[in-house]
This record gives structure tokens, sequence and C-alpha cells, in this order.
């Protein structure tokens, strides 16, 4: 269940709402444990909810995400707290004690309805972080179409204060003074799926990711094949171009020492080939070319997805980008060295680049001095076994699961999520036996 | 509207008047900004008068820069103010609702 108020006390803690944290939550909770979640963000559903496609099936990443949330949200057993932050866990004995802070949403979610009324009188217009800066959104707005819980956020460092919102809300749930609300939480088990962010854009400055409009995040390319993104279809950022050339750059923040990524980010490949096939779907004429080290295509399908994509005329070229400029249209220009004998390096213009960002964890514990847990030489968690038991952390009774161990793809973030769960259940009844004894 | 809710909505304006004496200099500087925003939107919806045009027809007769074209008209599409009409070219077009 949406939880509006605070609670004291829950058998696990599950700190993240993406597919891995919904996944253990729910199946610690349909074995019977009170389960709460915290979720720093407004909604649940992590990256995945934004994501059009997922490979190698090309089923819809909505599909999938959407009934998980559901469950959880819907599940007598599980309390979902979202626009809230982990401030510290504790442990306290056998158990732990967690400090959550709920941020405001400036929104009374007891009178809220959903009903937009709010987004629709505002009148500020901000760039939609949903949509990667590509769409708009408003400064009071629910955060997407299928948020749950379907309470809008107030931004109160924009708003504007002309109380449109307040008098459009038939419920008078607009509360400009919401303060922050802490409070204290007691748990026998903690699962961390606190997932991944991605390099930045501009990590390195020689690809013009972050300046150049139409070299894109890997992100905004899902939201333009999603079928509600921002253009309605697939457009380039600086003038609204159907694109007729478009390239991926693999490696563009992975396996690379001086970015301090020297890891392979193991998922890239795979959805560069995913969305060059899904573009080349949307645009059958587009030229698409893959410029890569090599392909790592190591899951079940996986070969087989890469060798359709080349099937369907996706030019992959094994090159070393060295830079990305552009023209006086703001066509992207490519620097390459094909990876052949004799290769001179030449120039190709596209329309549109995508940058294969690498992944990095979005919560490093020990650098937040959150939880005392060790993390590894990339910064994500560590576990003692990791051959045997990849959800152990370093503190007996917290888990962890998903990519806050390291970069993987959804099938075995949720593989992991219900390894996690098992194994929290498992130190539960014991505790629990310890405590009877 | 129920008495609660009329006595509550004046609640919130009360809340607004404080913030608003509170936050003066940052009012100003959002009322300017805000002033901008509504400039944009109006030169956009403008520039579309009763025709359908593409982004780039668009940010010319607007004096505008594409990028923002897009922007505002991507904003104004999601918000119901204008739609997608056809294509141009490569370029989609745009008419308002």
């Amino acid at each position: 269940m949406i939880a509006n108020h605070p609670v004291d006390k829950a058998d696990a803690l599950v700190v993240g709402a993406g597919i891995a944290g919904l996944q253990a939550a729910l199946d610690l909770a349909d074995q019977g444990f009170q389960v709460v979640i915290a979720e720093r963000q407004p909604s649940i559903g992590g990256h995945m909810i934004n994501l059009s496609k997922v490979f190698p099936t090309l089923d819809c990443a909505s599909c999938i995400t959407t009934p998980r949330m559901a469950s959880a949200s819907h599940h007598p057993n599980i309390r979902v707290f979202t626009y809230t932050e982990v401030e510290a866990i504790r442990p306290v004995g056998d158990r732990f004690e967690a400090t959550l802070t709920r941020k405001p949403r400036h929104i009374d979610e007891d009178r809220c309805i959903g009903c937009k009324r709010c987004e629709e009188a505002c009148t500020v217009y901000l760039p939609d972080e949903y949509e990667h800066g590509l769409g708009a959104k408003k400064a009071v707005s629910i955060p997407f179409t299928n948020a749950i819980p379907q309470y809008p956020v107030l931004d109160m460092d924009e708003c504007f204060l002309c109380g449109g919102c307040a008098r459009a809300c038939p419920t008078d749930a607009i509360d400009y003074l919401q303060q922050p609300e802490t409070f204290r939480l007691e748990a026998g088990a903690v699962i961390l799926a606190t997932g991944y962010d991605m390099t930045p854009m501009d990590a390195k400055s020689q690809y013009g990711g972050g300046r150049l409009p139409n070299v894109i995040s890997p992100w905004q390319a899902e939201r333009l094949l999603a079928p509600h993104g921002p253009y309605g279809g697939v457009l380039r950022p600086s003038d609204g171009k159907v694109p007729d050339s478009i390239a991926f750059v693999q490696c563009a923040g992975s396996r690379d020492l001086s970015l301090g990524v020297p890891y392979c980010s193991r998922v890239c490949c795979m959805y560069a080939i995913k969305q060059a096939m899904l573009l080349s779907g949307s645009l059958p004429i587009a030229d698409i070319t893959i410029y890569y080290m090599d392909i790592r295509a190591f899951g079940k399908g996986y070969e087989q997805f890469y060798l359709n994509a080349k099937a369907m005329g996706i030019e992959f070229v094994k090159a070393k980008v060295a830079r990305i400029t552009e023209d006086e249209d703001h066509n992207p220009i490519v620097r390459i060295e094909r990876q052949e004998a004799d290769a001179a390096p030449e120039e190709v213009r596209h329309d549109l680049v995508i940058l294969s960002l690498g992944m990095v964890p979005a919560w490093v514990p020990d650098r937040d001095g959150i939880v005392p847990l060790q993390t590894g030489s990339d910064r994500f968690l560590l576990s003692p076994k990791p051959r045997v038991s990849p959800t152990l952390t370093s503190l007996p009774g917290v888990f962890a699961c998903g990519a806050a161990t390291g970069p993987k793809d959804i099938v075995d973030s949720i593989v992991e999520a219900g390894a996690a769960a098992m194994q929290a259940a498992a130190h539960l009844q014991r505790t629990l036996a310890g405590a009877v004894r | 509207m129920d008495q609660e809710t009329t006595r509550n909505t004046s609640r919130a304006l009360e809340q607004l008047k404080r913030l608003r004496q509170e936050r003066a200099e940052d009012g100003r500087r959002k009322a300017e900004r805000q002033k901008e925003q509504n400039r944009l939107q109006k030169a956009v919806l403008e520039a579309l008068g009763d025709a359908e045009r593409t982004v780039p027809e668009i940010a010319e007769a607007a004096g505008l820069d594409a990028r923002t074209a897009l922007w505002w008209v991507t904003a104004l599409r999601k918000y119901n103010k204008v739609e997608t009409a056809g294509k141009r070219g490569d370029y989609p077009t745009y008419r308002r609702k």
C-alpha cells in the first residue's frame, strides 16, 4: 500500500523501488513478512518504467514493470514510501534502525485525488526529468502518466507563487508550507536495491555530450522511442528533423581508466542493438551505424539478437571514435579510425549520435555515510562471498541486489532480487527463532 | 466547494501571502522569468497562426532558434495547445488546437 504516514516497525526495509526492489519486496511480502519500501523518487518503477522495450525479446518494458508497481502498491504486507530519503541505517543488536525523511511534495496526500487540475492551472514550464530534458513539465506536476502514486510534486524552488494551483484544487490539497518529515523505522533485515546511474554526458568532452544538441544519451533515445515520448516520434533535438542517419558510439563511458570506469558495463552493447533495431523499425530508410570495439552478447538469446540486427541492415563498424564535432546545421561529425590494417582516420556525418554511456552506482553508502558497508574498487556494493552468495553484504542482515552490486541487465536483476529476498527471509527466520529461544 | 474546503483554500492563500513577503526578491526574478516564458509561448503560437508549420518555419517566424522552438512546441503539445498535423519533407508539421 502507498503509505501517507510513518510506521515504526517492519520485518524488512527495501531501499529502492526499481524492478529489483519491487521484486524483492513482493517476494518477501508474499511469504507473509511485513515490508517497507523507501524510494527517493516521487514514483516507484525506477529506470525500467522509463524504457521503451527490453532486449532480447523486445517486450514492452512498461508491461513488465507496471504490474509489479501495482502489486507492490496494493499489497497488504507492503508499505511504500515515495519521495523518501534514507538518512541512516544502523545495526542495533540483531535488528536495524533506519532514519527516513519524507521530502515535502507540498501536497496533502490525504486530500489529493490526482485530478491534475493543479498541473493544468500552473503556468510555469520546466524541463522534464522523466523525458531527460527533451520534454516539459509544469512546476506542479505528476511525474509521468502511469506514476504510482498519482500525487503531484510542487517544486517550491520554481513556483511563481501565483496561487493558481491552490485555487484550482477541488480538495484543497496544496500545502505551500509543508516541511520534511523524519521518522525512525526498526526492521529485522534490509535489502539494498539502489540501482545505477550513467556516466555523465560530458565525461568525455571530446564527444560533445551535453554541448552538441544532436549528441544524446541512451536514456533520451529510450524516450524518443517510447510510444508516448516527448516528440511523438523520433526527431532530433536541434530542429525537430526526422533523422536519416543515426550512429551509436559504444564504450562512451566504460572501459576507460581516464573516467575511473575501467570495467565493462555489460548492457551497453545490447541496449544499443535494441535501440538500433527499434529505430530501424520506426525509420525504415534511415542508415544506422554502431561504432564498437567488440560486441559483448553474453546472455541467453543475445548473440542471435545481435545477428538479427546485422541481418536487418544495421551497420557494425569496428572503429575507435576520436572525437565528435558538428557542422553549421548541427549535424554531428564523427571522426573514426577503423580497426583495420592501414586504416586512415575518417570523418562521417550523421544526423543524430547516441553515446552508449556506462553504469555507475547510484548510491555509495560509505561515501554518503548512510550505512557502514564495504564497496569494491568499482564502488558497487561488495559481497564477502561474490561467487556463492552475491546478495550478501559485509553487514549480516543487510542484503543487496540488482545494479547496486554491479552492472547487470534486467533479467539478472530480477533473479538476484529473488535471491536477496530468500536470504533476507532466512535471516529473519533465524533471528526470530533466536529471539524465541 | 464545501465549507471546509473553502476555509482551507483561504489557509493556502494566507500561506501564499506570507511566502510572497518572505521571498520578495526571489519573486521578482521569477516574475521576470514568467514574463519571458509567456512571451516565448505567445511567439510560438502566433508563429503557428492558422497554418501548419515545421519547427524551422516556426523558429524563423517567431525569431527563435530551432531548438528553443522545438522545446516550446513539445511543451504546448503535451498541454494540448498544439498538435501534430502531418509531415513536410524531413519535418513533422504542427498546428494550434
